[in-house]
């Protein structure tokens, strides 16, 4: 088939969709917008799998002409898939497809399942207008898409008053970072006259390293990135945003949103090449956030914020490898992530699902039992995100620690850290879940099930790709071939070192004796029959993660508590006491002249007499003298 | 006859009419009138070009002494705002057909003299029809507020008289000196004018100027009329101030920019800081206001804080922006008004608490209702977003700073904006009169249909309109 059709479908199958059941939905049955609904994803992908196999070049379609001004800038409606582009598509709209598959089980009694499919559609368009996007308009576009998609999941419940404020949050701290993305759209379109992306990479060659101008654009850039991908000190939403229905956990804030910035750091590899400055911070700033993120988790027990801070910690990693110039290596781990993520947040749905809505880990345990296929899929997800060979993220995060040790040791060490953390909470989660023995109320034991059919499929295929998914990428010792690298090779400008052999093998021992302690001491740990190892420590190290930092705290002491009574005091103090004061000062005036001047209108025409009298005398005196 | 004089006259001689004819056809008749306007008017649109200079001109001597004449007509730098005027007059109609009966033939005709008034001045091509045309807009919605307005409606509108008077003075003032300086009111008179005054009387020129435009438009910090008029106003002829009659100070920056380009180059770098201090200012206060109609003013006084800031960048990219933005934040300002209108008569509660749970009570309206915000928020794909790319990279192009600090506004837009909607519409129904809030009506759900429309094709297809202020700012740049 036509490749530019096949683009056409992808693109805009889910905005029809969004549109058929947002504006018909209701005269809909749910099975029939639930239909509607998958097929958008579905279309999308298949022609992706069509387009792949008949792929050989870079393909833009030009819409029209969106606006521009002469000498300064021109953006068209337009889309352009090359090999970043379509490794994305794939996630995108694969991960996509099982999703909205599953949430048609999960969300089938919900009264807003229609809307809720609808929001569902209009993400999935959003999000491909952003890596579809060849100017960097159009992905902006899709940027504040995703976000604005992000805020009516998250907000779906909107009777609930915090769900609100979560979804809020997420938009907000979102614009705080597109300001960012925005002022570095605008210098860069100061600077090269145009904000084509292929044509801005091109212009790029007769450019110093580390020229000042660059270095602030690309910072910019990555204040953008902080925002979407939750790095700090932006990354605070991602937590909260577990307000929302478990599959938009899964689609959004762990599969493919939040990969967004990965992905524009990826897209614009050739700028950030420039910049050394800006990759050292970003290293920085993804080793920080990986480390913060993944103490944090080790003491959460909501099974939900486990695994969001996990997402956190994980996009941490991803950062650290852009900062490494290892950007296929970073595109590596957002793909086998999409994979076990939303591997684990659906099956995470799944026991919540079958629970009633429990989410807290410590009145749950036992569930091996009576959920054996979402105990299978789940301990998949928890061997893959811990890295446990061969599983899909042993490879990719193999991969990023080995960028980072060619890069400096210290990444190394506060990375392979980490990524022992990781496997501690992660062994924690699934231990505290399915081992042990149940320790919530008996009532709510009865009636434990497991999911249906509809839910299970996509967790299955989930499950396949979370094994077989780092396959693609196999490090040199074992094959001499890394499909996602090599396929990436023409469009992302890697700079990463490779490490050598002897380092490799034994990072794996390690690895591997890590693993078997850590799943031994959690196990000892946490498969229990008592609730008493959750309850909140004593110590002030455990608080502080219990609390999460305080970030929250701090953010609302320093930064958004003053803001709010600031306009506070100018609403009732500055603008009616000062401002319109100072106004109504003339009309004040002259109201109080005339008051003090009344007297002089007594009416008593004696009084005038003597007045006229002595003016006259006075300007004869004047005119004489 | 030149067509935009017959659009003046038109609706002066349909407010003539409306005093005449039955009253309970007075509503009908002044929609009617407002529609062959609005559709007339799109009609001139179609063979309109915009590079060939002033079109329709019409020219009469009016003051043969001073060499005064009256001249209005249709070029680039109002095709716009027309249109804005057009569109939202209809709108405004609408809004008041809920209630007719306290609103008699008096308040149709007065709506329809504010129309002909406020084309007569978005198309003045020189100071003397400016001028008049003005002082002309404000008597009928004056008139309006007094007469229809809520209980404290005349402080209100005492404040709002005397205050845009005291600016209008000044600005006669600065007209009377240009004349002085050059006596000839030709097409060259700006030129010449500009040639001539020094750098300090440009100063004193621009001074009055701006305190005048400053205070109709409002800027911060002349702004302490607008909420209290805004909340105490006919809402329907609050939504044509709002939408219109706020646009008219900026309007009036661009007319008389190249009467004081030195001043202006001089004064940028105070004028912009303090916009911004009016953005933030602005915004800041929306965000913790609870009275619906407050939250719009002072979100508007943010907005034109943008416009006008955008517009002093004097970089071409900017003034489009701010061109285009008077004419998406004219409709949002207005169809938001018609939405809390629509809330307000309902509930009976201006407060933003007063209609929690409206989307249960009303998907409908709560969906419209959420488009506007997005739009007013600048989501890309809206028209908000257009006017504020361009308005921040003008303002960037200037100094990275004006750009950072005036972009502060997407992220304090979004708070005071969602957390208004968010209050307003979601939560769970707390008062019976929202679980009593019925549907629609047909008029209700055209006019937000319509408005729906124009902010996504304003969104998606600016490429025209976009030329259009390119055009209209050509000249002036190049000088």
């Amino acid at each position: 088939m036509n490749s530019e059709f096949l683009i056409h479908l992808i693109l805009w199958a889910p905005l029809v969709g969004f549109a058929i059941n947002g504006i018909f939905g209701s005269s809909f049955s749910g099975k029939t917008a639930g239909f509607i609904a998958c097929l958008g994803p579905l279309t999308g992908f298949v022609s992706t799998v069509l387009l792949w196999s008949g792929f050989d070049q870079t393909i833009q379609i030009n819409y029209y002409r969106w606006f521009g001004t002469p000498d300064s800038f021109s953006v068209d409606f337009s889309v352009m898939v090359d090999q970043l582009t379509l490794l994305m598509l794939f996630i995108v709209t694969g991960v996509g497809t099982l999703i909205h598959l599953y949430s048609v089980g999960y969300m089938e009694h919900d009264k807003g399942f229609v809307r809720f499919m609808s929001y569902l559609n209009l993400f999935i368009f959003s999000m491909l207008l952003l890596v579809m996007g060849s100017n960097l308009v159009m992905l902006f576009a899709g940027w504040e898409g995703v976000g604005l998609c992000s805020f009516l999941l998250i907000g779906f419940w909107y009777k609930n008053p915090d769900y609100n404020k979560a979804a809020r949050k997420a938009f907000v701290m979102n614009r705080i970072g597109d300001l960012g993305f925005m002022l570095g759209i605008f210098l860069l379109g100061l600077e090269f006259r145009t904000l084509d992306i292929p044509t801005l990479l091109s212009s790029m060659e007769h450019i110093e390293s580390g020229d000042p101008k660059i270095i602030l654009i690309t910072i910019l850039l990555f204040i953008g990135v902080t925002g979407k991908s939750a790095q700090i000190p932006l990354f605070t939403w991602l937590p909260d945003a577990m307000a929302g229905p478990t599959p938009v956990s899964a689609l959004i804030h762990a599969a493919t949103m939040v990969t967004a910035g990965i992905y524009l750091v990826a897209r614009m590899s050739g700028l950030f090449n420039l910049a050394p400055f800006t990759l050292d911070v970003i290293a920085w700033v993804g080793l920080a956030t990986a480390f913060v993120a993944a103490t944090i988790a080790l003491r959460q027990n909501d099974i939900k914020k486990v695994l969001a801070y996990s997402t956190v910690s994980q996009l941490g990693f991803m950062a650290v490898a852009l900062g490494c110039a290892a950007y296929s290596t970073a595109i590596f781990h957002v793909m086998t992530h999409a994979f076990f993520k939303a591997l684990l947040f659906l099956g995470a749905g799944s026991v919540i699902h079958g629970l009633h809505g429990e989410q807290d880990i410590s009145k749950m345990g036992g569930l091996r039992n009576a959920m054996k296929s979402t105990h299978l899929v789940f301990l998949i997800g928890t061997l893959a995100i811990a890295g446990v060979p061969p599983l899909a993220g042993f490879f990719s995060k193999d991969e990023i620690l080995a960028a980072a040790f060619s890069h400096s040791i210290w990444y190394f060490v506060i990375l392979a850290l980490t990524a022992v953390l990781t496997a501690w909470y992660m062994f924690r989660l699934y231990f505290a879940t399915f081992h042990g023995s149940y320790r919530g109320s008996k009532e709510t034991e009865a009636g434990i099930h497991e999911s249906g059919l509809v839910m299970l499929a996509p967790l299955f295929v989930l499950a396949f790709l979370s094994v077989v998914g780092g396959f693609a990428g196999m490090p040199e010792t074992i094959s001499s071939k890394h499909l996602v690298s090599d396929f990436l090779k023409p469009v992302v400008a890697d700079h990463a070192h490779s490490v050598s052999h002897s380092f490799e093998y034994i990072l794996w021992g390690v690895t591997l004796v890590l693993l078997v302690l850590i799943v031994w001491l959690t196990n000892k740990m946490y498969s229990v029959n008592s609730a008493e190892v959750f309850r909140s420590g004593s110590g002030w190290v455990g608080r502080i993660l219990e609390g999460k930092y305080y970030l929250d705290e701090i953010y609302e002491t320093l930064i958004s508590g003053p803001l709010r009574s600031t306009g506070t005091w100018f609403k009732n103090v500055m603008d009616p006491g000062v401002i319109d004061q100072a106004v109504k000062l003339p009309g004040l005036v002259f109201r109080n002249a005339g008051v003090a001047l009344r007297p002089l209108q007594s009416g008593i025409i004696s009084w005038y007499m003597i007045s006229i009298v002595l003016g006259l005398l006075a300007m004869i005196y004047l005119f004489l003298f | 006859m030149s067509p935009i004089l017959l659009l003046i006259l038109f609706s002066i001689f349909s407010g003539l009419l409306i005093c005449v004819v039955d009253r309970k056809w007075a509503p009908h008749l002044s929609l009617a009138t407002s529609v062959i306007s609005l559709l007339y008017y799109l009609f001139l649109l179609i063979d309109f070009e915009p590079s060939g200079g002033a079109a329709h001109l019409f020219q009469a001597n009016w003051i043969p002494g001073i060499n005064a004449s009256f001249s209005v007509a249709l070029d680039a730098q109002n095709v716009l705002l027309l249109l804005l005027s057009f569109l939202v007059l209809p709108m405004g109609i609408l809004a008041s057909w809920s209630d007719t009966v306290q609103r008699n033939r008096e308040y149709y005709a007065l709506m329809s003299w504010g129309s002909a008034a406020l084309t007569g001045f978005f198309a003045s091509q020189n100071p003397f029809s400016f001028y008049l045309f003005f002082e002309l807009a404000l008597i009928p919605f004056y008139l309006i507020v007094l007469l229809y307005g809520g209980a404290y409606r005349r402080p209100a509108v005492f404040k709002f008289f005397l205050y845009t008077v005291f600016g209008s003075f000044l600005m006669l003032a600065a007209i009377i000196y240009l004349y002085a300086v050059v006596p000839d009111t030709d097409i060259n008179w700006a030129t010449a004018v500009a040639e001539k005054l020094g750098p300090d009387n440009q100063l004193w020129i621009f001074g009055a100027l701006f305190i005048a435009f400053a205070i109709k438009s409002p800027l911060f910090p002349f702004h302490t009329w607008q909420a209290d008029l805004y909340s105490e106003g006919d809402r329907p002829a609050v939504m044509v101030i709002a939408g219109v009659l706020s646009k008219m100070g900026v309007f009036g920056f661009i007319r008389f920019y190249d009467f004081v380009p030195s001043a202006l180059e001089s004064m940028r770098y105070v004028i912009i800081p303090l916009c911004i201090i009016g953005i933030l200012y602005g915004a800041l206060v929306a965000w913790r206001q609870t009275v619906m109609t407050r939250i719009l003013a002072y979100s508007s006084l943010s907005h034109m804080g943008m416009i006008a800031a955008a517009l002093f960048s004097g970089t071409m990219v900017g003034m489009q922006g701010s061109l285009y933005q008077m004419f998406t934040h004219g409709i949002l300002a207005a169809s938001l008004f018609f939405v809390v209108d629509a809330i307000i008569r309902r509930t009976e509660n201006t407060s933003v608490y007063g209609s929690a749970g409206l989307a249960q009570a009303n998907p409908r309206l709560s969906v419209y209702f959420f488009i506007i915000v997005l739009a007013s928020i600048g989501l890309p794909l809206t028209s908000g977003f257009i006017g504020e790319f361009y308005m921040l990279w003008g303002l960037t192009q200037t100094n990275i700073w004006y750009g950072a600090f005036a972009g502060v506004s997407i992220i304090l837009g979004a708070i005071y904006m969602l957390r208004f909607y968010q209050k307003s519409v979601f939560g769970e129904m707390q008062s019976d009169k929202v679980r009593n809030f019925g549907h629609l009506i047909l008029a209700e759900d055209y006019v937000l249909v319509v408005v729906v429309i124009l902010v996504l094709s304003f969104g998606f297809f600016p490429g025209t309109w976009m030329d259009l202020t390119h055009q209209a700012f050509a000249q002036l740049i190049q000088k």
